[in-house]
């Protein structure tokens, strides 16, 4: 292990980081020794396309470290020139790497640094940094360095900064030709950087390697010979096979070899979907249209269900119940293998934010569609989350977290400290479980008790922790997608105040109550964390938001949320899309630029349960549904008529998800569409989420995550029609549909047999 | 020129009240659609599942080509017999294209008694075979049975049309090129064992399909020997020893795959061709149909509202459309095949008679399949009539209907009494199909003519013995049991459930179904045209 440079590699891109950063990345025998090795070894691998020198820590290399100097005083004039030997090693290892090298100089280099950067191809700097040839004021002289120093900066400036230890910074080190680009901010090294890469990575390897060393080549070589040389060189690639293939490659208007193995990356042929309902068919229809294959799984109940239906391939997974079926996750992983698929995504809920899972498809060779299991695993830890943004400086509740067992005294001194009420909360937490307001000290100690014994036989943790009770916090979270290229963006807020039993029903975007300047503040916050965390996929950051407009970090989800529509209707984006290709190891298909909000979104679920009574699940066989259609109307919908509605699972239907140039044109189409959707058979929400939108509190875009336990929701006014002009209307509207749907197929088919339709006497 | 123009206004109310009411007998079929398709109930299938099998309506879902039509036959057969529980007559029959080619599927279900045949799950298979015959499709039988239900035996067993018919069939079928394919998919005991054994070829699932002739019981108390059922009669002893069976499947699914590779290997002969054209929807929708029945079966509509909703472009080139006009003849397309259609527009008289005769003759002659349209409630009755010989007229066109070598296909799409049932193609004339929608009566005649047949009789008895004349009231209360029987025995459900009719359908989906048995008609050589004594 090297102590003072590291190696990273990433898709052909290899960065040798100098990691001596107290000592702002100065020399010694150690770090040439480490420099040298690094360089040498990346010389030979052939994976590696391009090599970025970076540093650590405030400088980029202050040159000769101080201490190894004072050493050199007691050096014999031997000694000396031995070690001068191993500076000079180094910066040939460099200058003679077969592949290109950037210097990317985010800080001062000095001294031996500007001959470091020197010996790179090529640099790229900070304008404000200063680079200075600083030998002469020590007594001592640039001398190793000089060839590089010349080779770049040519004799006049040479001699001017060689002689007075001048400071220059980036605008004047472009000017004498030090580095290749100067920009203004440290964000703007790796773009810059990426676009050399893409350019090299374009080009053939062999290629490159002798350009870069015919230029040395030449440098120096009698007039009389250069020419035997050089056309030596040309011939010799001329006909050599990657030569061969790139001239080829430019006459037949096609890629050459080397761009198309390693520019696009490889899309997955086939996936495995984990999942049911809604969630399973709305990640098949994309899925397909990338050209994927899908394999479905299904539980003996969801035997014919509209998931498996639409899916290419389904497989079994024995069993009623979600324990013995949907989360397990053996069997799982055992259908992938046995049927080809190459990576697995896992919806929402069931194994999506099991980190055990994501590493066991890892471990099979199989890739997770989400982030890493590591990140799963600390996100998942509330206490490791919330440490972690605080961290990454991202507000988080006031609270104090300790060691999660703590005496009670403790925890009331620090009660009183965050102020009451406050919240006694578990820390492998979720659905409520293990929590407790807490208006004052004298119930504090009996509610620490009672949500520790809670939390321990819900999760098998008992540790607690203590958080500031936010009276009446509106729930807004922002969508963030980062990939495996450090490229992170968000897209924007959603909404979701609206919460019966802690779930969401009702979502949002933009926000009613979230201004330009606090969105903006939120998302930055969100994508410094997830920077931060080095977060790879779709995730969502939620944040609790008071009257005041402060906003507190909640959590991570480390998946797709069940709202994601409401992201994809505003921004237009395909987030399951920008999952597959982030998953398969591309580059994410939209910058921050390129993600503008259009209008607003609003989303419905659609449960199968009485809001009369609790919002109580409810079963039975869809005798009637029919989903609205309409301009600007999208439903996810995981069933069709005559499904059933088990106990074994969640009872929502679907999504209704509507898009609107404004707020009030969205409800308005809210309202209308959530009028027009048939559903007999069971008892639904639709009644309640009608009478909800309605209402005058949401209207005015006034709600907060305990608005439903405090309002009560008038029911809509009946004079609906009975149910059975209903189930007519719903007939009428069915056929029409069908009739339709059948015209399009008949005029392009030879005969009805062939008509492309799986029509059904009995429907 | 030959678009038919629709006088129908959807926002007419006499046309929303019909909607309305065909909506209603749509809505009751669909519902008895979906009682039969969940077999013998959610518990029976759960079971069967449990073991590993698929469901029958599942096994015929993967058995044909993905995103292809099933044309399913009587789904509705044994409804409201069997005290309700034989869902189907506990055999699933229909075409469906597997692997290219139209096939009959004959299909047990199960859970239904354990796939037992009632007598009317016999003549289900049976009617089936007789389709597959006529337009020569090959057979498939995904076997699952335990054979004929014993209780009923007299009624399954012996007579001509009863169990060993199937196997008659068999080796006549096989005879005439049709091919034969059983699936093993369950067991398949005593006669049941004839059908692989008789079969071209045969798939058995291990561990799950056997074929015997004595089960382990039976063997037991014959000879002592204790075997199990497995080592009785299990795929590995037929594939491998005793020859009874030619492929071995893992399970249901690898066996409906073997089966689409046989199928694959057939080598069938092109069908028969028509002259096509593109198929073309009609103009009018066809959902419209629900409003162009009358809510009162008695109440008279113009039938060509059906047929603009029906074939293609609401094309008809109508022929002798100013004579005998109760009866409406014409040309047309149904999804690109030529069809020569006939339809009811009242009663029957000579001049229509007549036009009918000659209207099937020249189909016939030309090879154009017929089509059709039944709402008939007979031939005109009285002396003037009978002295016009009305019945000679009729007998010519139920001779031209009978000895009509095309293709038939007939819907009743309202009333079939007495003898207009025979000129317009009833069951007894042999249609390739025939269909009826959900509002639709067939009987001898009309429930109220025959109470008051009846009653006439019973008064002219009266009369005879110098009895009292009887009040209103009294003959009321005497047609009261004839008009219930005939209401409940006219119905298309008492109908469908004994096999009167290939099954109950959709009016909006008639289109639909006619094509497809166009299509599957056409596989079929078209037989060659005989004519007999007309009487002139």
């Amino acid at each position: 292990m090297a102590q003072f440079v590291g190696t990273t590699h990433q898709d052909g891109v290899a960065t040798v980081t100098l990691t001596r950063a107290e000592l702002h990345n100065a020399f010694n025998e150690v770090v040439i020794e480490e420099l040298t090795r690094a360089f040498r070894d990346l010389d030979q691998d052939v994976k590696t396309r391009l090599v970025v020198l970076a540093a650590a820590g405030k400088s980029f290399c202050a040159g000769a470290d101080i201490y190894w100097m004072k050493r050199m005083v007691d050096y014999t004039f031997e000694e000396n020139v031995a070690d001068a030997n191993l500076m000079a090693d180094m910066l040939r290892a460099i200058r003679e790497c077969s592949k290109p090298v950037v210097a990317r100089v985010h800080g001062a280099a000095i001294g031996g640094g500007v001959g470091l950067v020197a010996a790179c191809d090529m640099a790229v700097a900070v304008r404000s940094v200063v680079f200075s040839l600083s030998e002469v004021r020590l007594g001592i002289l640039p001398a190793v360095i000089s060839p590089y120093v010349l080779e770049k900066i040519g004799p006049g400036a040479a001699r001017r900064y060689g002689v007075t230890a001048e400071r220059f910074d980036g605008t004047e080190a472009k000017r004498i030709g030090l580095i290749s680009e100067s920009v203004e901010t440290p964000e703007e090294l790796d773009p810059w950087i990426a676009g050399i890469a893409k350019a090299v990575k374009g080009n053939g390897p062999k290629a490159v390697a002798a350009c870069k060393k015919i230029l040395s080549d030449v440098t120096g070589v009698p007039w009389a010979d250069v020419q035997a040389l050089t056309t030596k060189r040309i011939s010799e690639l001329r006909v050599s096979e990657e030569g061969q293939d790139g001239l080829k490659a430019f006459l037949e208007k096609r890629k050459p070899g080397w761009v198309s193995s390693e520019e696009s990356p490889l899309m997955f042929k086939k996936i495995l979907i984990a999942n049911r309902g809604e969630i399973a068919v709305r990640i098949t229809r994309t899925v397909q249209q990338m050209g994927v294959g899908v394999i479905a799984v299904f539980s003996d109940p969801d035997r014919l269900a509209p998931h498996v239906v639409c899916a290419d391939e389904a497989y079994a997974l024995a069993g009623e119940s979600a324990a013995d079926t949907y989360l397990r996750g053996d069997k799982i992983i055992e259908i992938a293998k046995q049927h080809g698929a190459e990576a697995i995504h896992p919806g929402y809920g069931f194994l999506s934010e099991n980190a055990a899972f994501a590493q066991a498809c890892g471990d099979a060779g199989l890739t997770f569609i989400g982030p890493t299991p590591e990140v799963i695993r600390s996100m998942g830890d509330k206490l490791t989350a919330k440490k972690k943004f605080e961290q990454a400086g991202v507000p988080v509740v006031p609270g104090w977290s300790g060691a999660g067992d703590d005496p009670v005294y403790v925890m009331r001194g620090e009660a009183d400290r965050i102020g009451y009420p406050v919240l006694v909360k578990a820390a492998a937490g979720g659905g409520g479980k293990g929590m407790r307001v807490v208006a004052s000290a004298e119930e504090l100690a009996a509610a620490i008790d009672g949500a520790r014994h809670e939390a321990g036989a819900a999760f098998g943790d008992a540790r607690v922790f203590l958080e500031k009770f936010i009276i009446r916090p509106r729930h807004v979270e922002i969508q963030i997608f980062g990939d495996t290229h450090g490229n992170v963006v968000h897209l924007f807020e959603r909404e979701c105040s609206v919460q019966r039993r802690h779930q969401k029903i009702v979502e949002e975007s933009p926000s009613p109550a979230v201004s330009d300047s606090l969105r903006e503040e939120m998302a930055a916050a969100a994508v410094r964390a997830a920077r931060a965390i080095g977060y790879t996929g779709a995730g969502t950051v939620e944040f609790m938001v008071d009257d005041a407009g402060s906003f507190y970090f909640l959590e991570v989800n480390t998946r797709l949320q069940v709202e994601h529509p409401v992201t994809e209707m505003i921004t237009g984006c395909d987030l399951v899309a920008a999952q597959l290709v982030v998953a398969s190891g591309g580059e994410l298909p939209f910058s921050q630029d390129d993600l503008q909000r259009r209008g607003h979104a609003i989303e419905c679920r659609i449960y199968a349960e009485d809001a009369s009574r609790g919002f109580m699940p409810s079963i039975g066989t869809l005798g009637v549904y029919e989903p609205p259609v309409g301009p600007n109307i999208r439903v996810d919908s995981g069933v069709v008529q005559g499904s059933s509605v088990t106990v074994h699972y969640d009872p929502m239907l679907a999504k209704l998800v509507v898009w609107g140039a404004s707020r009030d044109e969205s409800l308005a189409r809210m309202r209308w569409a959530l009028q027009r959707y048939p559903i007999l058979g069971v008892t639904t929400n639709v009644d309640f989420l009608q009478a909800l939108i309605e209402h005058p509190s949401f209207v005015k875009g006034e709600v907060h995550t305990q608005f439903l336990d405090e309002t009560t929701v008038a029911p809509p006014s009946t004079d609906d029609p009975p149910d059975e002009a209903l189930i007519a209307g719903a007939w009428a509207l069915s056929r029409k549909s069908k009739r339709r749907g059948a015209a399009a197929e008949l005029t392009t088919a030879a005969g009805p047999w062939d008509a492309g339709a799986s029509w059904r006497m009995t429907r | 020129m030959d678009v038919i123009q629709s006088k129908l206004k959807t926002s007419d109310p006499v046309f929303i009240e019909n909607r309305d009411q065909m909506l209603s007998h749509v809505a009751e079929m669909q519902a008895h659609f979906r009682q039969v398709k969940q077999g013998g109930g959610e518990s029976a299938v759960a079971k069967h599942t449990k073991r590993g099998k698929i469901f029958v309506r599942e096994r015929i879902e993967r058995l044909v080509d993905p995103d292809t039509p099933f044309l399913e036959f009587s789904a509705l057969a044994a409804h409201e017999m069997y005290d309700g529980r034989a869902a189907s007559a506990g055999v699933v029959t229909g075409i469906g294209r597997v692997s290219g080619r139209l096939c009959v599927i004959v299909a047990n279900d199960a859970t239904v008694k354990g796939g037992s045949y009632y007598p009317l799950t016999v003549k289900k298979h049976l009617r089936a075979q007789e389709i597959a015959q006529e337009n020569h499709l090959p057979c498939i039988y995904l076997v699952d049975s335990g054979g004929a239900f014993l209780p009923l035996q007299a009624d399954v067993f012996p007579d001509k049309e009863h169990f060993g018919r199937i196997f008659y069939n068999q080796a006549q079928m096989s005879a005439l090129g049709i091919p034969q394919v059983s699936v093993v998919m369950g067991s398949c005991t005593a006669g049941g064992a004839y059908v692989p054994a008789m079969s071209d070829e045969s798939v058995i699932v291990k561990q799950q399909g056997t074929i015997f002739l004595a089960g382990p019981p039976l063997v037991k108390a014959a000879t002592g020997e204790e075997v199990s059922a497995e080592d009785l009669g299990g795929g590995d002893i037929h594939c491998r020893t005793s020859g009874v069976t030619d492929h071995l499947a893992e399970n249901d699914e690898d066996a409906l795959a073997i089966t689409r590779q046989i199928v694959e290997h057939l080598n069938t002969k092109p069908p028969t061709k028509l002259d096509m054209r593109p198929p073309e929807e009609p103009l009018y929708d066809p959902a419209e149909i629900y409003g162009v029945i009358q809510k009162d079966i008695r109440k008279p509509y113009d039938v060509r509202e059906v047929i603009a909703r029906v074939v293609d472009g609401s094309r008809f080139h109508e022929f002798k459309s100013l004579y005998g006009t109760t009866l409406v003849a014409g040309f047309a397309h149904i999804w690109g095949y030529p069809v020569g259609i006939l339809a009811n527009n009242g009663v029957l008289f000579s001049e229509s008679a007549l036009k009918a005769a000659h209207f099937v003759e020249m189909c016939s002659h030309r090879g154009v399949p017929l089509v059709f349209l039944q709402n008939i409630t007979g031939f005109m009755v009285g002396k003037a009539y009978e002295e016009g010989g009305i019945a000679k007229d009729g007998a010519k066109m139920v001779a031209a209907v009978a000895n009509a070598a095309v293709p038939k296909f007939t819907v009743i799409i309202g009333g079939s009494y007495g003898a207009g049932n025979y000129g317009m193609c009833g069951r007894a004339y042999s249609p390739r199909f025939l269909w009826m929608w959900p509002n639709a009566r067939i009987s001898v005649m009309g429930g109220d003519q025959a109470a008051n047949v009846l009653l006439t009789v019973k008064k002219d008895q009266l009369e005879g013995t110098g009895a009292e004349a009887m009040t209103p009231d009294q003959e009321e209360a005497f047609k009261k049991p004839t008009l219930e029987k005939y209401s409940e025995e006219s119905s298309a459900y008492y109908s469908t459930a004994r096999l009167w009719d290939d099954g109950v359908i959709d009016p909006a989906d008639t289109r639909t179904v006619l094509g497809l048995g166009i299509a599957a008609s056409l596989q079929a050589p078209m037989p060659k045209r005989r004519v007999g004594v007309f009487r002139m």
